[in-house]
């Protein structure tokens, strides 16, 4: 017996050094980054490296609960998060849907359906503008011009509403793509004698999607909303390319920054951000866990 | 047992190796050596060259620079970093905070102002680049604007710069009997006449986005107007009456103009595509002009209310503080390099037109005006130079630049009060008090 307890914590220390090297790994490009930020944020730090970082304690977190704008960029935060999440996926699903259906050119058409998410970034904005420019847009030509709905044309990135609406739009666009292979690779493991017993016993369509389909596909759904929920929380680049008006948590990190050059305050955001972020993460995961 | 053996064997190398290769921070240069190779080589100085000019025939010109250089300097070995222009700053700033500044940076006078009053820049270097040349080879202006507000060294070595001013077009112009553009009535009079939405046809387009580039366009209407951006004390007065009257002007004038927050972009597409009867921008406009064969038919002024406000920004040449004495001494050679006759020309023929001559010499030499661009503009392509000369900047009062007026424009203090204002409408008086207090914050820093 006490050969066997030997040769178990053998092994365990055997297990141990083998994910020694993952675990240092880990701790240099994760666990270090996250504590020095952590250290950062009760500091005043300057641009340049060899000024010494100046201990201010709890101010640049006091700074930030007592700013607007941060409340404000944390609200229109949430708000973006919910609805791109909601958009993205719903959008995905009903495509995944159709397309899980025989047709011709559905190779084709699959392919087509990822090709936003696919191209840079950069070239779809760009597209973007071009399509609302003031002169020569696309959006403009029909609502303005062939159209008449409106007398002339609106300041699509620069209304605080319309630009919201837009970079909403731009991201459901973008991403539901992923949302939908993530769903069609989840509808294809479905064991097709479910609906074959369902019809058997009667079920319709939309019964079938209801008892069959949707809870099916329900762990691939969940775990789309918190990725997508995290990333989206964190969105940088295309919001901020499009417009400057939808001042969204990473716009406004970045802005503190890069901008007005403030990295202690920076470094407060991230923690503010992290805390919430992890938050969410382990509530989602503990209902996650009860099912 | 012996299986345990070695999987602790394969476990250790793979810690090994992996710590060691994390323990290495530069690329391992000793050469191998060999019994004949017993004399030591020559010590090699590698030095980085940081510039905004990314497009490929640009990087291929400044790698023939680089390479002339090379040949005549054989201990030192340089080599360019292009990165776009879009996110150079966010790239110095990272490299900054890492220690990581490469010796030679390109810069501007905003960026220099900025890079000066964070301590990374070493502008003693630059009065030895400039001394050795000779103050007199430069304009008298663009050394002048350079000048460190703290010491009587300069933030860069100036290289080239651009003049920014109205372009118009002048078959328009003649058609309804307007004059040229020069003074605020004339340009709120052709604005006015020649604007024309319904057709899409606007009577003047600029900058009006939260970026350094509204910035620039307003500057020059706030200078023609004599508001200055600080008081002989060096406290800021965005609120004055002058400073007022150039906002309501500029107002005023994007009631013609196409609608939203313009940049680069929209300015140049409305006026190179012939939306609008005039532009306000740089003459880096004058490269998109050729290509259109518009060079004659488009013409330059310069706007003037109480006084006319020749604006233009100078392109420089900085060196890090955070490089090896001789690493410094190289990069001087380099700068120097790059203010002789061939070099400094080939820098301007990157983009003729947008990047003019700081040096007397080059204005008046042959071979630079040799260009076909600057030939197709004729007499507008040979006064810009002389615009260096008279430089007026927001900051740069009485021979000297405020200190924080880096950290002003960095922080985009007044193209957010003005998009604000003619963008989204807001109120002007409330837009100025709350940059007024952004800027007196700013300063008392």
């Amino acid at each position: 017996m006490p050969r066997k307890n030997t040769l178990k914590k053998a092994e365990a220390r055997l297990g141990f050094l083998f994910i020694l090297p993952s675990l240092i790994l880990i701790a240099s490009i994760i666990i270090y980054p996250l504590c020095y930020n952590i250290v950062l944020s009760f500091h005043k730090v300057a641009l340049n490296p060899l000024k010494q970082p100046k201990f201010i304690g709890f101010s640049n977190y006091m700074n930030l609960l007592t700013d607007g704008d941060f409340i404000k960029s944390l609200m229109l935060t949430f708000l973006y998060v919910i609805i791109t999440v909601a958009t993205s996926t719903t959008v995905g699903l009903l495509i995944a849907l159709l397309m899980n259906r025989k047709f011709k050119g559905r190779g084709i058409a699959r392919s087509l359906v990822i090709l936003p998410y696919v191209a840079p970034v950069i070239s779809l904005v760009f597209v973007w503008q071009y399509m609302f420019n003031g002169i020569y847009g696309v959006a403009n030509y029909l609502t303005v011009d062939k159209l008449h709905i409106f007398n002339a044309a609106p300041a699509w990135f620069d209304h605080p509403i319309l630009s919201m609406v837009l970079v909403i739009l731009f991201d459901t666009w973008r991403v539901f793509p992923y949302s939908f292979m993530m769903i069609l690779a989840a509808l294809q493991a479905i064991d097709g004698s479910l609906y074959e017993a369902a019809m058997i016993d009667g079920a319709g369509s939309w019964k079938q999607f209801w008892a069959i389909t949707l809870p099916e596909i329900a762990p691939v759904l969940g775990s789309l909303v918190v990725l997508r929920s995290i990333w989206n929380f964190y969105k940088f680049d295309d919001v901020y390319l499009l417009t400057k008006q939808v001042p969204i948590m990473g716009v406004y990190l970045y802005q503190t920054a890069f901008s007005i050059y403030d990295f202690g305050l920076a470094a407060a955001i991230t923690v503010a951000l992290f805390i919430i972020v992890m938050t969410f993460v382990l509530f989602v995961k503990r209902k996650v866990s009860r099912i | 047992m012996k299986k345990r053996i070695l999987s602790s064997v394969i476990a250790l190398v793979m810690l090994l190796s992996l710590s060691l290769t994390g323990c290495s921070t530069t690329p391992s240069t000793t050469p191998t050596t060999t019994p004949e190779a017993t004399v030591e080589p020559a010590k090699t100085i590698t030095i980085e060259f940081i510039h905004s000019q990314p497009e490929e025939e640009r990087v291929t010109a400044i790698q023939k620079n680089i390479d002339e250089f090379m040949k005549t300097n054989p201990g030192i070995v340089v080599e360019q970093v292009p990165v776009p222009e879009d996110s150079y700053m966010t790239k110095l700033t990272t490299l900054i905070a890492s220690k990581q500044l490469p010796a030679i940076m390109e810069s501007n006078i905003d960026w220099g102002r900025l890079l000066n009053s964070e301590g990374v820049i070493d502008a003693k270097a630059h009065t030895e680049v400039i001394n050795t040349k000779g103050k007199d080879a430069f304009f008298k202006g663009a050394l002048e604007i350079l000048q460190a507000p703290d010491s009587s060294d300069y933030i860069g070595v100036p290289v080239s710069g651009w003049v920014a001013g109205i372009w118009y077009n002048k078959a328009l112009f003649t058609e309804k009997g307007l004059e040229a553009p020069t003074t605020w009535d004339n340009i709120l009079k052709a604005a006015k006449t020649l604007n024309d939405p319904a057709k899409k046809k606007y009577g003047i387009v600029f900058a009006t986005e939260e970026s350094d580039f509204t910035e620039q366009t307003f500057t020059q209407i706030a200078l023609s107007n004599n508001a200055e951006l600080f008081d002989a004390d060096g406290k800021p007065r965005f609120n004055s009456p002058e400073m007022k009257e150039a906002i309501q002007f500029y107002k005023e004038l994007y009631k013609y103009s196409p609608q939203g927050s313009n940049g680069v972009t929209q300015v140049k597409d409305a006026f190179v595509g012939g939306n609008a009867a005039m532009g306000i921008y740089s003459t880096y406009i004058m490269g998109a002009l050729y290509e259109q064969g518009m060079a004659d038919k488009i013409g330059f002024a310069v706007p003037e209310n109480k006084s006319a406000a020749g604006f233009g920004m100078l392109t420089t040449l900085a060196v890090s503080n955070m490089v090896s004495a001789e690493e410094r001494e190289a990069a001087k050679k380099f700068i120097g390099f790059m203010l002789e006759k061939q070099s400094n020309i080939a820098w301007l023929h990157m983009s003729p037109g947008g990047a003019n001559p700081v040096l007397k010499e080059i204005a008046a030499d042959e071979q630079y005006k040799s260009n076909e661009l600057l030939k197709a503009f004729g007499e507008t392509s040979s006064k810009v130079p002389e615009a260096f000369n008279e430089l007026k900047m927001l900051g740069f009062q009485d021979g000297e630049s405020h200190p924080k007026m880096g950290n002003i424009t960095a922080k985009l203090v007044i193209p957010k009060a003005l998009n604000a204002i003619l963008v989204q409408n807001a109120n002007i008086d409330k837009e100025i008090e709350k940059a007024q207090k952004e800027m007196e914050q700013i300063v008392n820093e």
